[in-house]
């Protein structure tokens, strides 16, 4: 039986074209295509599923299926036929082309060829408001959550402006998209707020396209040690080996891991790279360093596209795999912008993919020539705005939280 | 131009010149009989108090060599620019008020 005769035959039976037309999937459609687009130009046109006589009549080669199953049973058998197809090519001629073209070239290809691809696998999830039951069931599941997590169903940051704010936490599935302008503190912050994540009992990992895993390893531990060791004596190597020894065999006795992972500057980074780095690791906070030095899986040349498909790329990873994730990201400023004061979401060229895409955009701004650090929220899809100043000795790792001090 | 207006004119290229030798540690080349024409026109349209604030504010960017006539052929935007940042200031200190009020609230309630 051919199982695109199979679906179009099925549609008829049973008038729901609806079940295919929602999935947007037209191209599994190849020998009968003719007769699909008949189908739904007729539906598009008369609002009404037509008889299968209709089809016939038109297209003299089609010959109905038998079918006694669901359409969706059906759609079903047809995609995974067509992706095993289209996966079955892919290998054939990744494979020919190994004999002329780069490895990492191939690699790219395929990877663009399987995110393409990835829209047939998706499922998108519906929820009837009208089943209050369910309601409650999920509601009693996010309670049992926030109880075992100390009051909030997501990772709290360890900062109380923040954390009455943003009651949900650092929840699964959100984006969080931190903003800055070059070299103000936003590798500083989000690196505490995994350090913070850490302590709670968490496994954060860190992807850093910008910093050296040791460089990354120094700052964390200055953060942990809270004022016990020097930024820069670790950068000298000039530390009391006996007292880090004592002091690394008491903080991580019996603790979740904390990943670093940096690509030492070379080869692209990618969020399927990210998502093989999840899968390895099942971390539970995921911080990416930073979204500029990162590739879209379609390998997009112009910045604009390749950045906001990086940002929609990088909120999908934060859905399917359940965890929240931290998009750090470097304000690109205007010709008449100066860069004194947190940038506002205006300032950033794909300022809109974030106004769609991030659940919470923070602002960074470390003070020249202070330890004074201003947080602001710019977008809080989950409470209400907030803003603060640290007062934050970067050396040591020493942090507080300040409302009242001036700007100098 | 009445000589009340011109002197105003030159005052702001002055202040442009002493803004400039802060920055570069030089003295800035400019022709004052020909700018303050064109210094005038800025003070027309957005008024001396203001053209003196887009001046400094002029100062404050990353603009490599910082010439007056970059500055007179985007004033406007310089304008809408400082507006947004002067605005975003008012809008962070609210916020930052804010914050503090609803963390003494909650910090009370426990």
């Amino acid at each position: 039986m051919n199982t695109e005769s199979a679906v179009i035959t099925s549609i008829c039976n049973n008038k729901d074209i609806s079940t295919v037309l929602a999935d947007n999937i037209d191209e599994v459609f190849t020998s009968h295509k003719d007769v699909w687009d008949g189908l739904k130009s007729y539906y598009l046109k008369f609002k009404a599923v037509p008889d299968i006589s209709v089809l016939t009549d038109k297209f003299k080669d089609f010959e109905p299926a038998h079918v006694k199953g669901e359409t969706a049973y059906y759609l079903d058998q047809l995609k995974n036929e067509y992706l095993a197809s289209r996966i079955r090519n892919l290998l054939l001629a990744s494979g020919a082309s190994l004999k002329t073209e780069a490895s990492s070239r191939i690699i790219s290809q395929m990877q663009s060829e399987l995110t393409s691809l990835g829209k047939l696998t998706a499922n998108v999830r519906d929820v009837d408001l009208t089943d209050y039951k369910s309601a409650q069931k999920h509601f009693e599941a996010v309670r049992t959550r926030s109880d075992a997590m100390g009051g909030s169903p997501g990772i709290m940051t360890g900062f109380k402006a923040i954390d009455y704010a943003y009651p949900t936490g650092m929840a699964p599935g959100h984006l969080i998209v931190m903003i800055g302008w070059p070299g103000k503190g936003k590798t500083w912050f989000s690196s505490y707020l995994a350090c913070k994540a850490w302590e709670q009992g968490f496994k954060p990992m860190i992807i850093s396209l910008e910093m050296t895993p040791e460089n990354m390893r120094d700052r964390i531990y200055t953060m942990l040690g809270s004022g016990l060791f020097k930024s820069s004596d670790f950068a000298r190597g000039s530390i009391d080996i006996k007292q880090f020894d004592d002091w690394g065999s008491k903080k991580f006795l019996d603790k979740n891991g904390f990943i670093l992972v940096s690509n030492e500057g070379s080869g692209q980074v990618t969020p399927t790279t990210v998502q093989a780095k999840i899968d390895q690791h099942k971390p539970d906070l995921v911080i990416l360093d930073y979204h500029q030095l990162f590739a879209d899986s379609n390998n997009s040349k112009a910045p604009t596209e390749r950045n906001m498909n990086i940002s929609r790329e990088f909120k999908m990873l934060a859905m399917r795999n359940n965890i929240p994730v931290i998009d750090i990201t470097a304000a690109t400023a205007e010709e008449t912008s100066d860069h004194d004061s947190p940038p506002m979401l205006s300032q950033v060229a794909w300022s809109k993919a974030i106004e769609y895409d991030a659940d919470m955009a923070i602002a960074v701004h470390k003070n020249p020539d202070s330890n004074i650090m201003e947080i602001v929220s710019r977008k809080n899809r989950h409470g209400t705005e907030f803003g603060m100043y640290l007062d934050w000795d970067l050396n040591r790792g020493i942090v507080s939280e300040v409302y009242d001090v001036p700007i100098t | 131009m009445t000589k009340d207006e011109a002197k105003l004119a030159y005052g702001l290229v002055g202040l442009y010149c002493v803004l400039y030798k802060e920055t570069y540690n030089k003295t800035a080349v400019v022709n004052r009989y020909r700018e303050k024409w064109a210094m005038q026109d800025v003070i027309d349209s957005v008024g001396y108090d203001r053209c003196k604030e887009l001046l400094e504010y002029y100062f404050n960017m990353n603009k490599v060599g910082h010439p007056l006539t970059w500055f007179f052929y985007n004033f406007e935007k310089l304008d809408f620019t400082l507006k947004q940042v002067q605005e975003d200031k008012t809008r962070r200190e609210l916020i930052r008020a804010r914050t503090k009020t609803m963390v003494e609230e909650r910090d009370n309630e426990y």
